[in-house]
């Protein structure tokens, strides 16, 4: 009974890192090209959402048109999407129509450093998806503060403008017990609905 | 008509010119080009020398306070860049950038975007100190680097690093910064 329950969790994993995609198709294969561009896409994503360039639509574009970010409590696991489309992903990215938002102690993001390192990318049918870790520096306005807060678990696309960021769940488990969440609690309404405190691995 | 679509032509041609595409092994020598320099930097190897020819025999290392601008040039040319790493002529002496212990260098998020030139890159520097048990390392981020690289005969080399730290008070020269932390034993070690 357990290793059923075990399977269906799996199953369900892997459709939804498949971006709900349940035909029998095979992988994308991907060229040495195709790696190098997915690198390069994931790269520029720490300055843009570090520096909020172009008032956040740089972060933005980085995604399809209909890209989502949002947060989850673990790997394989679909979580709250915290934004969608390129106006909130620009304001995800700490802008949006109105234009960048002052960073200063207390507020969301103040003096951060994402750092993503181990990143392996797999082919998958439609696209490819991603897994990276993720270290922040800075964490709770601190400059020498250094946190482990998971990873990303990614979807990428080819488009006409090259690759992007179809699905973007930032997994992080024990999120509610991280240095920066006890410095600037976030909103109930962004909190996935499983967190629970006292995970921190 | 005709006139617009050989400017419009003209135009397009002059874009392709502006920035042919990189293979892939172009990628992975310049990553490697990068991710070769903490080792150099870090351990004054060959004298500074390896670090000094990383870069192109009239290459330039500098200091920014802010992405995109043209920041202040502290070394240019083989000897000066060997000087850097703590080397040069006279051979390696203790390192000038520790402010009092060691640090090193990890570099990480390495952007490379094609150039008429040959490429620019884009990455984070993250300053990892040296501890013990009861007095852990310290881990900080210090900016990034912007770089332009060209292709010489030997492989891809630095033509300039600039090392941009947004906010920092950078001075004009590296005697300046070096007897500024000589004064201060301060973390904020400016680092080539």
């Amino acid at each position: 009974m357990k290793r059923l329950a075990m399977m269906a969790v799996t199953v369900c994993g892997v459709a939804w890192g498949l971006s709900g995609t349940a035909d029998a198709q095979a992988p994308m294969t991907l060229s040495p090209q195709d790696y190098i561009d997915i690198q390069q896409l994931t790269a520029r994503y720490v300055y843009a959402v570090d520096h909020c360039t172009n008032s956040g639509y740089d972060y933005a574009d980085l995604y399809t048109a209909d890209g989502t970010f949002g947060v989850s409590t673990d790997w394989d696991k679909p979580g709250k999407v915290w934004a969608k489309g390129r106006d909130a992903l620009a304001r995800a990215g700490g802008g949006g129509p109105g234009g960048c938002k002052a960073k200063t102690p207390g507020s969301p993001g103040y003096g951060l450093h994402h750092v993503v390192t181990s990143e392996t990318i797999t082919p998958a049918v439609g696209g490819a998806t991603g897994r990276s870790t993720l270290i922040t520096l800075g964490v709770g306005g601190k400059p020498t503060n250094v946190e482990w807060q998971g990873g990303y678990q990614d979807f990428y696309v080819k488009t006409a403008q090259g690759w992007r960021i179809k699905t973007r769940w930032h997994v992080w488990i024990g999120m509610l017990d991280s240095i920066q969440f006890k410095a600037n609690p976030l909103p109930a309404a962004l909190i996935p609905d499983d967190a629970k405190a006292g995970t921190q691995p | 008509m005709g006139a617009i679509a050989v400017a419009a032509l003209s135009a397009i041609a002059a874009v392709a010119q502006a920035a042919p595409a990189l293979s892939v092994q172009d990628y992975i020598d310049i990553r490697r080009l990068v991710n070769s320099y903490p080792r150099k930097i870090d351990h004054c190897t060959n004298g500074g020398y390896d670090y000094a020819d990383q870069y192109t025999a009239d290459g330039t290392f500098g200091v920014s306070s802010a992405w995109g601008s043209a920041g202040k040039v502290w070394y240019r040319g083989r000897d000066q860049l060997a000087d850097a790493a703590g080397g040069g002529p006279g051979g390696c002496r203790p390192n000038p950038w520790g402010g009092g212990g060691a640090h090193h260098h990890i570099i990480t998020s390495i952007v490379i975007t094609p150039t008429a030139e040959g490429a620019t890159g884009k990455s984070t520097l993250i300053s990892l100190g040296s501890g013990t048990i009861d007095n852990p390392p310290k881990i900080e981020w210090q900016g990034g680097y912007e770089d332009s690289f060209v292709r010489t005969p030997q492989g891809w080399r630095f033509k300039s690093r600039l090392h941009v730290w947004p906010g920092q008070d950078w001075p004009d020269t590296a005697a300046e910064q070096q007897a500024r932390m000589k004064a201060q034993t301060t973390k904020k070690d400016a680092q080539p």
